[in-house]
């Protein structure tokens, strides 16, 4: 019986990777248009937008990249981690899925560096800059958008849904009984 | 796929993603990178690990994160009504709202007013809960699937293919007869 995996696994990897390069790349773009949209003069639609990300980030204007002398909508670190995940989406890391083993070294490889920039300071042992929490957060959001990309393409090969499709054998029994 | 097993683990970690996310100063860890919805899809795939019998693949992984994080919107949204009527009204929506308006430079003073004004008018605060639910149901599911398929990552150490000690492949009883020779006739 042929592995389900092997059944349309390439055009669903290129589904996988669209949907998420798409979804990350929306989001990057969101991050920058407070500033573009406050300098067009949209200072409404400025303001929604930095409502939305409020949420998920303390949008401390000192730790936030500025366009156009206006805070981007996220900070630093959330910066590096959007543009990880947009970037690692579109890459092809096959290194990391060599085996569950490989997969946890490297996701902590990622994570390790990130929890450590963000706590240390707290003790006093270690100053962060804004490099630091940009490129902590780009090492993170790479290897993590491959696990996603990954883990999308087989949900998209497992296709639960098509049990309860009409048509499906499954439906068809169920009727007949 | 079983959905039924993931229901139990996904309905934990949203319900402590939710609860936690909602209170007025814990829920403020969210903003370091969407912590507690991280930490809530990561539980749940912990606990779908450990009560799988077969190891768990990240499409799986990403799942549970997404219905876990839908269920911690839903928690989240419930658990706010009852905060919001406590707080006169007054919610973190609305705190959040008036800080945005700060981060906006140059914001002439006119449209300042007249934004203040229109927050802090009767029925806004209502349009800000179910806009702001329906945004907060996107990231948190986005973020929640990060969370599951770190979660199998780090938790599931067994290799694809294997199953657990005590599940074997089955043996056909040794005292079974062998089969007929093949028939000459069609």
């Amino acid at each position: 019986m042929e592995h389900p995996m092997n059944r349309d696994t390439t055009s669903n990897f290129v589904l996988a990777r669209a949907l998420t390069a798409g979804a990350w790349g929306t989001l990057c773009a969101f991050i920058l248009a407070p500033p573009v949209l406050a300098a067009a003069g949209w200072d409404a639609a400025a303001t929604v937008v930095y409502f939305f990300f409020s949420p998920v980030c303390h949008q401390a204007p000192e730790r936030s990249f500025e366009l156009l002398g206006i805070p981007l909508a996220v900070c630093h670190r959330c910066s590096g981690i959007y543009l990880g995940l947009f970037l690692g989406s579109m890459l092809r890391n096959p290194w990391i899925h060599r085996s569950p083993a490989a997969r946890r070294r490297w996701i902590l490889a990622a994570a390790v560096p990130l929890v450590l920039d963000a706590l240390l300071p707290c003790c006093g042992l270690w100053v962060n800059t804004a490099a630091s929490r940009f490129a902590t957060g780009l090492c993170f959001g790479i290897p993590v958008a491959s696990l996603v990309v990954r883990g999308i393409a087989e949900f998209l090969t497992e296709a639960p849904w098509r049990r309860f499709s009409l048509g499906s054998p499954r439906l068809w029994e169920a009727s007949n009984e | 796929m079983n959905n039924s097993n993931m229901l139990k683990p996904a309905l934990i970690g949203g319900v402590l993603l939710g609860i936690l996310s909602a209170l007025p100063l814990i829920g403020s860890f969210n903003c370091i990178c969407c912590a507690w919805v991280v930490l809530g899809s990561a539980l749940a795939a912990r606990l779908y690990v450990k009560d799988s019998s077969v190891p768990v693949t990240l499409g799986r992984g990403v799942t549970l994160g997404l219905l876990t994080g839908a269920i911690g919107t839903v928690v989240y949204a419930l658990f706010l009504i009852p905060l919001f009527l406590m707080a006169g009204g007054e919610s973190t929506l609305m705190e959040q709202m008036k800080q945005a308006i700060e981060r906006v430079p140059n914001l002439p003073p006119e449209m300042r007013e007249g934004i203040d004004s229109f927050i802090s008018g009767g029925h806004i605060s209502t349009i800000l809960y179910v806009v702001g639910f329906f945004f907060r149901l996107l990231v948190h599911c986005l973020v929640a699937m990060i969370g599951g398929a770190i979660g199998v990552a780090i938790f599931e150490k067994r290799k694809p293919g294997t199953s657990e000690p005590g599940t074997a492949q089955y043996q056909p009883p040794p005292d079974l007869p062998p089969p007929p020779p093949p028939s000459d006739t069609v």
